[in-house]
């Protein structure tokens, strides 16, 4: 590329005089891994060579010396839906049912790479060119055991022409059992997209029998990466392409349970008398983090109870007393008179 | 725990089931399953004892006072606190009459054991406070006061009730509980209730206190009415004075009490006389002065043994009972 500064060039500069020349709009390389060295001539005014950079005076790209960052992709660049039994019926109009917390269900999540992706060509001898998606599950989702179904969704499936594939996929690799839980799918290997004029950039997968969080919240962040090449023995992946910032899944997808037959049994109904009262009802879901597991867990749990205003507790601590058929472990309470209505307390 | 102030029923519970995460740091509640419902609590009325309630009146309780105001003191303890602006009913057994509501309402007064300080306003600004006519309050005289500070539980009070006219006629705990006669003895007692200050429910000009607001009820304490009203005046005069002839009697009588429909007249006839047992037109008398002029309006017999008071036990022979219908008022 020819480079002429602007309002021309000047009559002369001094031999060692540094010389800047901004350059806008230029495209960053898809693969971090571009060589970051650019060659630098410099031409007398009838195209006759002057100077050239040598390879000891390549110079980095990134200010600083770093190198190229990998793209964010966008939460508005994500899409996601969650599907199977039990859906609970949004009371908002239009909005999507929610999944029940603490069952099993098939996350479908979609993916406009920020950056385009190269495709796998058919022909004899082309180089091997493929792309990594590599999902990695905040800890509210619970990966349950046992071999699934997978679907890749555009550029992960597998075969096929358009821009809404979708094929059964295997991962490259799978693993729900250590310190992170990951999924890595190959893909830009359908060799029938390659030389297409128009190919969709997105990619994802869907993917069953991932068990809800146990409470109606926001997940953490996914990390969902893209990577041009992987190496499953380490589960690391390099020339990171795209990743995501932090994404997640906001409590709205969810629905929590209801609880059924409420009952006390007070020791004394009369009125203003000082009293024990058992109070009894039946859970609809789990709740996790029970007794020794619970430090290990890093989950507390608890039970909140708005009584009526009408019950007061007066001086006297309250000593809860919690009977469950796998309730381990004892109980506290503490008691907030001034508390207004909070479902969270 | 300690129960609501009043019966009314406790309102929704809710609970929830939550959870955290307490690492790395630990973050908020979230909510795995909840349920607002009705807790479906009602309190039951505490019972103020009974030992604890008494009744003191005029030095001597004597029907005598029947035409006059009468004052008379309860007091209870309570069972438990009447928070300000509750209410403290004292029902008063319904052979007592209250003559002039405005009065009794005026000198309503609540007052603790050792001192004169007026706990309770009285809650009367309408005539519905007082509607004795109004069945669906309480066919039974009351009073209601307003408690103008907490009272607290386990405290003696004394309303001082006034403007009662006492029964008209002889009443005796003692006599009623050795006849066994516990219906009577019910009817007797004064009963007191307290209510919460949401209790008073206001229907055009008249009201109630709602039972829903309840906090207390105890029944104790009793008035005994010893002393009959004298008759001022009392004359016979027969007509034929020859002895051992059948003779018709002139029986002349002023009371202080009102005589009342189907009230019951005897007289007791010198033992050297004999009524001639009802039989035809043989025993009948006739009201002259005082009473309905028709036939019927008096009517008489000899008594019989049920009819004979045992207390004073004359012959039958010599007992008149007089029944009386269409008093004049």
């Amino acid at each position: 590329m020819l480079l002429t500064p602007a309002g021309g060039i000047p009559t002369a500069f001094a031999s060692t005089e540094p010389l800047t020349i901004e350059c806008s709009h230029w495209r960053n390389p898809v693969l971090p891994s571009f060589p970051d060295v650019y060659s630098f001539y410099t031409y007398d005014f009838n195209g006759k060579l002057i100077d050239r950079s040598e390879a000891a005076d390549a110079f980095p790209v990134v200010p600083g010396g770093g190198k190229y960052a990998a793209s964010p992709i966008a939460d508005q660049d994500i899409t996601y839906s969650l599907s199977g039994a039990g859906m609970i019926p949004s009371t908002v109009a239009g909005a999507p049912a929610k999944a029940p917390i603490q069952s099993l269900s098939t996350y479908k999540v979609s993916i406009v790479s920020p950056v385009p992706l190269e495709v796998a060509s058919p022909a004899a001898g082309a180089p091997a060119v493929a792309c990594y998606l590599e999902v990695e599950f905040p800890r509210e989702l619970t990966i349950a055991a046992g071999s699934r179904a997978y679907k890749g969704l555009g550029l992960l499936a597998t075969s096929g022409k358009g821009n809404s594939l979708e094929t059964s996929v295997t991962p490259v690799l799978e693993d729900f059992s250590g310190p992170r839980a990951l999924v890595v799918f190959k893909g830009c290997a359908n060799t029938a997209l390659h030389g297409q004029r128009k190919v969709s950039t997105v990619l994802g997968f869907e993917m069953p029998n991932i068990k809800n969080p146990y409470a109606e919240q926001d997940t953490s962040a996914f990390s969902i990466k893209i990577f041009a090449s992987y190496d499953v023995a380490t589960k690391t992946g390099s020339q990171e392409i795209a990743a995501t910032t932090a994404f997640v899944i906001p409590a709205s997808a969810y629905g929590s349970g209801a609880l059924t037959d409420i009952k006390v049994t007070p020791a004394n109904l009369v009125v203003q008398e000082p009293t024990s009262q058992d109070w009894q009802f039946t859970i609809q879901n789990e709740i996790p983090g029970a007794g020794a597991a619970a430090a290990a867990s890093g989950i507390q749990a608890g039970v909140h109870i708005h009584l009526p205003s009408s019950f007061t507790t007066g001086n006297t601590a309250i000593t809860p007393k919690v009977t469950g058929a796998s309730i381990t472990g004892a109980a506290t309470a503490t008691v907030d008179k001034t508390a207004v209505y909070d479902p969270l307390c | 725990m300690q129960n609501p102030a009043t019966v009314q029923p406790a309102g929704d519970v809710r609970i929830t089931t939550v959870m955290r995460y307490t690492t790395p740091a630990a973050g908020r509640w979230y909510q795995i399953d909840t349920l607002r419902a009705p807790s479906d609590f009602q309190a039951t009325v505490g019972t103020i004892d009974g030992a604890k309630i008494s009744v003191d009146g005029p030095t001597t309780n004597t029907a005598m006072t029947f035409a006059e105001m009468q004052t008379y003191y309860f007091r209870f303890t309570t069972k438990h606190a009447v928070p300000r602006g509750g209410f403290v009913k004292v029902v008063i057994p319904r052979a007592f009459t209250v003559v002039y509501p405005s009065t009794t309402t005026a000198q309503l007064q609540c007052m603790g054991a050792n001192d004169k300080v007026n706990y309770c306003s009285v809650f009367a600004t309408s005539a519905g406070v007082l509607n004795l006519a109004d069945p669906s309050q309480d066919e039974r005289p009351f009073v209601i006061g307003m408690a103008k500070v907490d009272l607290p539980m386990n405290t003696e009070f004394t309303l001082r009730v006034a403007g009662l006219q006492n029964p008209r006629y002889v009443i005796s705990w003692a006599a009623l509980t050795k006849a066994g006669d516990t219906a009577q003895l019910e009817k007797m007692q004064w009963e007191v209730q307290t209510f919460g200050p949401a209790a008073w429910v206001q229907t055009g000009s008249t009201g109630k206190l709602s039972a829903d607001e309840q906090v207390d009820v105890g029944k104790g304490g009793h008035v005994d009415v010893d002393k009959p009203t004298p008759i001022s005046a009392f004359s016979a005069e027969a007509v034929n004075a020859t002895n051992g002839v059948e003779a018709t009697y002139y029986l002349t009588w002023s009371t202080v009490l009102r005589t009342l429909q189907h009230d019951r007249f005897y007289v007791e006839f010198p033992p050297e006389t004999e009524l001639i047992p009802t039989k035809g037109d043989a025993l009948a008398c006739t009201g002259l002065n005082g009473f309905a002029q028709h036939t019927g309006a008096v009517t008489c017999e000899r008594a019989y043994a049920p009819y004979a008071p045992p207390a004073t036990k004359p012959k039958t022979k010599q007992l008149l009972i007089m029944t009386f219908a269409d008093v004049p008022t």
